[in-house]
């Protein structure tokens, strides 16, 4: 267990910056996520740190030691894979067993850890087994097993459950999280799915197109995206342009604050009303295109003449039913305006 | 059944009577008694008896199995690194290089016998034994190649990178991770490289020392002279142990498909 910190890192491959500069501090005992969508250098990001790429530039250090040009088998991580790399010819046991066995641990004390980890990881008795004879959701523990077996300093976690059904993905995040807890291992891992992100980890980085976009934990990035790109991929966002057009939104009551880029909206924070509100707050007159009942919400599509169209999240049950095409008002309070960026 | 499945039978078993009629022959007139394949037939282990005798033959057979063991060891060993190495690395000219593997496969034996014994001539190895071994190497090296890189294509590269991260070196990555996978490729390039040295005829030929004859050269040499049916009672043992030898393997290692 141990912290891990990227400093300037840099990964060239041919032309291509898959990673730009990237600095990065993984606080000890965290649980980190990297977001991005795909060529964002996220993986290349974790590979650095994992030691499958040595960066062109920069310094990776795990518990203070420079580790950049340290191979991957003597950085004493755990790394697990999308695809799980269950050694096919190799039981469960021999599986979890493995990175004991490189190291020369004696076989009754390799028995006894496996044994404690595969109860860990609620799969006590499938020691036998082969890795083809498992369920999906199985072969995720058994992986989940071998990486952490061996106590190393940080967890690596590449896309860890997108092989799964969203079901099964659900159960597993909250069991990822609780043995992350129990181990308090210093955890890294790699995901396109914000929710995912959300869920599990207390840090998140915001990677595009190779460079960090923003870190902190997901409250603070939520609540204030350094840009338009954070902001929407954390959450949904709706965006004011900075300044408005002329055409924006005629009859729209706005009062913003002086400074920003651009400035977000999340859906969760407006109201819909049939008639333009009273109090002293910002107002949009729209046109409802979509209404999309979910239990106990309604996502509603909004066309902002000239401004695109909104989404609103509505948990209001009680809403009169508009009709599509209907003439509404969407409204919010001063202080969900989120402005993004210096102007 | 149908007329279809009546013909498709009739097919099956005319292709199996062009296989093995001719082995079948031979292997009964290597039970009768006449050397000049007179029926009725007579049953007889003289030829077998002709043959445990024969210290030429003997000695022919046991250069060639020496051989050919030799052959196939250093052959899968230099083979199956060779694989590893083009599946692993990128290297300037590893294109140009697995182009020129496979050309060999195709030159007419007769050409790369000649060309070996002019080159083996040129270099003052000449002819013997070293010749013949280097010789054999070299024709079933792009054999194992072929054989073990058909095997590695299937293999999960992430799962060295797993076996990497849980601390193994290059060496035990190989031995614990890539070898047994690759395994049955391994067994059945061995088992080409056995055969295509212990079954050469022209390249041994061009490069043995007359003395040191290897069995095919031997058996060409006798009947050359005039026949005889110890011949057919060394190859009637030859065919018994390959074909055993390849149900063995076959067993253990379900080529041509999953079980």
């Amino acid at each position: 267990m141990a912290e891990v910190s990227v400093r300037g890192v840099t990964m060239r491959f041919g032309e291509l910056k898959a990673l730009d500069d990237v600095t990065l501090d993984f606080v000890d005992g965290g649980f980190f996520a990297l977001l991005g969508p795909s060529g964002s250098g996220k993986t290349t990001l974790l590979r650095v740190i994992a030691g499958f790429l040595f960066p062109d530039e920069g310094e990776v250090r795990i518990a203070g030691q420079p580790v950049e040009r340290v191979p991957v088998e003597k950085r004493e991580i755990g790394m697990m894979f999308q695809n799980y790399a269950l050694f096919p010819n190799l039981t469960v046991a021999e599986n979890v067993g493995f990175g004991l066995r490189v190291r020369h641990v004696d076989r009754a004390e390799e028995r006894r850890r496996v044994g404690e980890v595969l109860e860990l990881v609620q799969l006590e008795g499938l020691g036998r087994r082969r890795p083809k004879e498992l369920s999906g959701g199985q072969r995720q523990r058994v992986a989940l097993a071998r990486a952490i077996v061996t106590n190393p300093k940080v967890l690596l976690l590449d896309e860890p459950l997108s092989a799964l059904d969203k079901a099964l993905r659900v159960d597993m995040q909250i069991e990822l999280k609780r043995i992350q807890r129990e181990v308090g291992i210093t955890t890294i891992f790699v995901t396109h799915d914000q929710e995912e992100a959300l869920t599990l980890a207390d840090r998140i980085g915001i990677l595009r197109d190779g460079r960090l976009v923003q870190a902190g934990p997901p409250r603070e990035v939520y609540n204030a995206p350094v840009d338009s790109f954070a902001a929407r991929f954390l959450g949904e966002a709706n965006l004011l342009p900075s300044p408005l057009p002329d055409t924006f939104a005629e009859g729209a009551r706005l009062a913003l604050p002086e400074g920003a880029a651009a400035y977000a909206v999340r859906p969760e924070a407006l109201t819909l009303t049939p008639t333009p509100p009273e109090d002293d707050v910002n107002a949009l007159p729209g046109r409802l295109v979509q209404r999309v009942f979910a239990g106990s919400m309604a996502t509603c599509v909004v066309d902002i003449g000239g401004g695109g169209t909104w989404k609103v999240i509505d948990r209001d049950p009680d809403l009169p039913q508009l009709p599509e095409g209907a003439a509404v008002w969407l409204s919010w309070d001063a202080e969900d305006t989120i402005p993004i960026g210096a102007a | 059944m149908s007329g279809l499945r009546i013909a498709g039978y009739a097919w099956l078993a005319l292709v199996l009577v062009f296989l093995y009629a001719p082995i079948f022959v031979m292997a009964a007139m290597s039970f009768n008694a006449s050397p000049f394949y007179q029926l009725p037939f007579e049953a007889s282990f003289r030829w077998y008896e002709d043959l445990a005798a024969n210290t030429a033959i003997r000695a022919a057979a046991t250069r060639s199995v020496l051989i050919a063991l030799a052959a196939m060891t250093i052959a899968t060993v230099l083979g199956t690194a060779a694989a590893l190495a083009l599946f692993r690395y990128d290297f300037r000219g590893k294109r140009v290089l697995q182009v020129l593997l496979f050309p060999p496969i195709a030159i007419p034996w007769l050409i790369t016998g000649t060309a070996m014994l002019i080159f083996f001539f040129a270099i003052g190895l000449g002819r013997g034994t070293p010749a013949v071994l280097i010789g054999h190497v070299a024709l079933a090296l792009p054999y194992v190649i072929v054989v073990v890189n058909a095997r590695l294509a299937s293999f999960d590269r992430t799962l060295e990178e797993a076996a990497r991260a849980l601390g193994a070196g290059p060496w035990t990555v190989t031995r614990r991770v890539t070898l047994p996978w690759i395994a049955p490729g391994v067994v059945a390039g061995a088992l080409f490289a056995f055969a295509v040295s212990f079954d050469q005829f022209v390249v041994s030929y061009f490069l043995a020392k007359p003395g040191d004859a290897t069995l095919p050269v031997l058996i060409y040499t006798a009947i050359r002279k005039g026949f005889t049916p110890e011949i057919n009672a060394v190859s009637t043992l030859i065919i018994g142990a390959s074909m055993a030898l390849m149900l063995v393997v076959a067993r253990f290692f379900s080529f041509g498909g999953h079980r």
